[in-house]
């Protein structure tokens, strides 16, 4: 009885029912498509990070993330090697050997990353061989090449085939010099990393820095790469103690700090609309309510207790709520759906905020069950909590009361 | 009429005082939410310019031209005594900073890190940007002989550098030789520029001409402008002064900063527009009920000869009523989280390092301008004048007769 009461009531208030639910509904649609606009473009920032150099996870040696120098490196890099090799859990990976020295063009000089990477294992860890876009990807036989950033190659005034002179230190400490051929160029987007990054096939830059079977750190990506965590402290587990496995929640924490202040500031800002709306919901339902007040009190005389009352006017805003929270997640999450598929593209942003980070024009959102499920159950309870207090302010008038409000 | 009008429109808000304050409290929150962001926001960028500002560009930048394009030493301003005799002739330039800087590699024992070596004064970078606030550790010396170096936070941090450290810079010099000069760490600055917080070792601009084998010479001078409102005039007066330079202001320099600020506008207000056209609906709701409830009331009124402008006024002054109590109650909590936010700062040091990471501060202050009330003055004013625009349509069509015989509405 209470149900058909509350949808013949909810038929009967047409205006403030289409405002109630296409106020929820509206709200839904926007609520579900700025988290996933705003989670499309951290996980975007995050992927890009994480996917051009940095990996999914490492291995280092205990220390090495504190203080990433020669005295923190893997010096049984094989033991590593065959531990990775057998854990079924883990797709791909492979070693780095990580320093900094001095390049020299003929006109300039530069302080860059010089990083050793197995050229064939790097093709399905980084996108550094998708990123050539002059010259050559290196090789597992490779010598004196070396494999420039498009923007370090700038600073250098360099070119393909140019000749580079490096300075820097080997292990021990002494000065290791050597003369690079530049055999190819890559751009990954990521400003800073184009402009301070150079590799060199691992096995030759071991001879020169005298570092073979030693490792910076080796990187890896799992076959479950979404249960990082998991995975991680599952390898944790089967590596000797002094080393440990670090995921990209570690390695890039900075970054996941920075997106986290910027997911906060966003739900800061629209929780003022959820505010306004709030109240509005509460007004509608508090005037509906009250102009039929004559009405509650005379269901009240013929018998019906407050529960009643109570339990009548919930299931009015529970169809309501219901029906556009619906309504308002399958327009939410279809939109959502599409631009992850296809992303929305805004001309230019990559170039104009590089230094921030912002590798592509493409700003995706993010489609994702769980994320679009706590949405719609936000403005859900909203609905419902804004009525709670016009019920229980007509449930204190007693039914003579009721009947005689004017 | 209007003290009629006024008086039965504060006694009609009064009559329902729940839905009434409904209104308000929501016009209240949302604005002082509003209010507050705006000012964060804003404070946030403010910080970042200021910071711009103070630790680089100065309002006004000198540069040789092509250097920005191609940051060589075959591309700097030369005769620096010369230029300087010149800057002092122009009126409106408060302090000058003359720096020459190199890119190379920095190298303790353990560790090398590709940086850049900045010459500089300390005494103008004092008049210039109070460089002496940045330092957090050791002293704003360079120590016996200029022997010593001021590094950047992060630089630092990364190379695990203390207060008397030993460090090595290798780098190439003008003649293209490369060469290598010792310091020791006198003190760590924390600019809350990335750029140099992360990349930057000073030194004595003695030291550093000496090192790379130049004289009178710098790659930047940067200016501070007594007055804002100056900023063009002075560069102006600076291209003509100086013709075969790159004159640039901050913003040119940094149009990011600019792009940034416009987009927190546009998106304040965005907001604004959003919020307030849901609250005008909320408006609405309670005026058009207050409105139909009232029929006979205001049928009556017509009827024995009350002008139909008393009785639209009475309605535009309760709806503008609420808009103001409500305007004053969020403009009043607004001011107070501004006043609270701009002096005591919102605490994000447990987010530090992602803050850093793009150049804000862990502690953020808010900006708090005059036209940010009167903004959302008229956002609450149209807010309220939107909200009568379809209860008064309906009085207007209504036959006074006939509601008062029940025959209508």
């Amino acid at each position: 009885m209470l149900f058909s009461l509350a949808l013949k009531n909810i038929l009967k208030a047409k205006g403030r029912s289409i405002i109630t639910l296409l106020l929820s509904t509206l709200t839904t649609i926007l609520f579900i498509i700025y988290v996933a606009f705003m989670d499309g473009s951290h996980h975007q920032f995050i992927k890009s990070s994480v996917e051009i150099y940095t990996g999914y996870a490492h291995v280092n040696l205990k220390g090495y993330r504190d203080e990433s120098d020669y005295e923190n490196l893997i010096e049984d890099a094989d033991k590593i090697n065959k531990i990775l090799k057998n854990d079924s859990s883990i797709k791909e990976y492979a070693s780095r050997f990580e320093t900094y020295v001095l390049l020299s063009g003929d006109k300039k000089a530069v302080g860059s990353l010089l990083a050793g990477i197995v050229p064939s294992r790097e093709k399905a860890l980084s996108k550094l061989q998708d990123s050539l876009v002059k010259g050559e990807y290196l090789s597992d036989n490779d010598t004196n090449a070396i494999y420039l950033g498009s923007d370090l190659a700038k600073r250098l005034k360099v070119d393909v085939g140019s000749e580079i002179a490096m300075v820097g230190s080997s292990i021990d400490y002494s000065i290791a010099a050597d003369l690079f051929t530049v055999k190819g160029i890559f751009k990954t987007g990521l400003f800073e990393f184009d402009s301070q990054s150079a590799f060199v096939n691992k096995s030759y830059l071991d001879t020169v820095m005298m570092s073979d079977n030693m490792a910076s750190y080796f990187t890896l990506n799992f076959h479950d790469n979404d249960r990082i965590d998991r995975m991680t402290t599952a390898l944790q587990a089967s590596l000797p103690s002094e080393y440990e496995a670090v995921n990209w929640k570690t390695l890039l924490s900075a970054l996941v700090q920075a997106m986290l202040v910027d997911s906060l500031f966003g739900y800061i800002s629209i929780s003022i609309f959820f505010v306004v709306i709030f109240f509005v919901i509460m007004i509608f339902s508090y005037v509906n309510i009250y102009t039929r007040a004559r009405e509650i009190g005379l269901l009240r005389a013929l018998g019906l207790t407050s529960k009643n009352i109570f339990g009548m006017l919930f299931t009015e805003i529970l169809i309501l709520a219901t029906i556009s929270i619906v309504v308002g997640t399958i327009i939410g999450a279809s939109i959502a759906y599409y631009y992850e598929l296809h992303p929305i593209v805004i001309s230019g942003i990559a170039e104009t905020y590089k230094e921030y980070g912002v590798v592509s024009d493409e700003v995706p959102m993010h489609f994702d069950l769980f994320t679009i499920a706590w949405n719609a159950l936000t403005i859900f309870m909203l609905n419902l909590a804004a009525i709670i207090y016009p019920i229980s302010k007509i449930n204190r008038l007693t039914a003579m009361e009721a009947m005689r409000y004017v | 009429m209007y003290k009629i009008a006024n008086h039965l429109a504060w006694l009609s808000l009064w009559r329902r005082k729940t839905r009434s304050l409904m209104v308000i409290i929501m016009i209240a929150l949302s604005l002082a939410g509003l209010l507050g962001l705006q000012g964060l926001y804003d404070g946030m960028i403010t910080h970042l310019i200021n910071t711009t500002i103070r630790s680089d560009s100065g309002e006004i930048s000198l540069y040789a031209k092509e250097y920005r394009l191609n940051k060589s030493l075959d591309h700097i301003l030369s005769s620096v005594s010369q230029i300087e005799k010149k800057l002092l002739t122009v009126e409106g330039i408060k302090s000058y900073s003359v720096r020459l800087q190199q890119e190379g590699l920095i190298a303790t024992a353990h560790k090398s890190l590709g940086a850049t070596l900045k010459g500089i004064s300390l005494e103008r970078e004092q008049n210039f940007g109070q460089f002496n606030a940045f330092t957090t550790k050791g002293t704003y010396n360079f120590g016996e002989k200029n022997k010593g170096a001021l590094i950047g936070s992060s630089l630092a941090k990364k190379l695990h550098l203390d207060i008397g450290s030993r460090v090595v810079f290798t780098a190439q010099d003008a003649t293209g030789e490369i060469n290598s000069i010792s310091f020791r760490i006198s003190g760590i600055l924390k600019t809350g520029n990335p750029a140099l917080d992360e990349n930057s070792v000073f030194v004595s601009m003695g030291k550093i001409s000496q090192f790379l084998n130049l004289k009178e010479s710098a790659t930047q001078i940067a200016l501070r402008v007594n007055e804002a409102d100056n900023i063009k005039k002075v560069q102006k007066e600076l291209q003509i002064l100086f013709p075969n330079i790159d004159v640039l202001r901050w913003d040119e320099l940094y149009p990011l900063l600019i792009q940034m600020r416009d987009i927190m506008e546009i998106f304040n207000l965005a907001s604004y527009v959003i919020v307030f056209i849901v609250a005008a609906l909320g408006i609405f709701g309670v005026i058009l009920v207050s409105v139909l409830e009232r029929m006979r009331e205001f049928s009556i009124m017509l009827a024995i000869g009350t002008p139909y402008n008393m009785v639209r006024n009475q309605i535009i002054i309760e709806a503008s009523l609420l808009g103001f109590i409500g305007y004053m109650a969020g403009a009043f909590l607004g001011w107070i989280s501004l006043v609270y936010m701009s002096t005591a700062g919102i605490d994000l040091r447990s987010f530090e390092a992602g803050l850093e990471m793009y150049g804000y501060s862990a502690i953020m202050y808010a900006d708090m301008h005059l036209y940010y009330f009167f903004q959302a003055f008229f956002a609450v004013f149209f807010a309220t004048l939107l909200s009568v625009i379809w209860p008064l349509r309906i009085l207007k069509k209504i036959k006074p007769i006939q509601v008062i015989q029940g025959k209508m509405l």
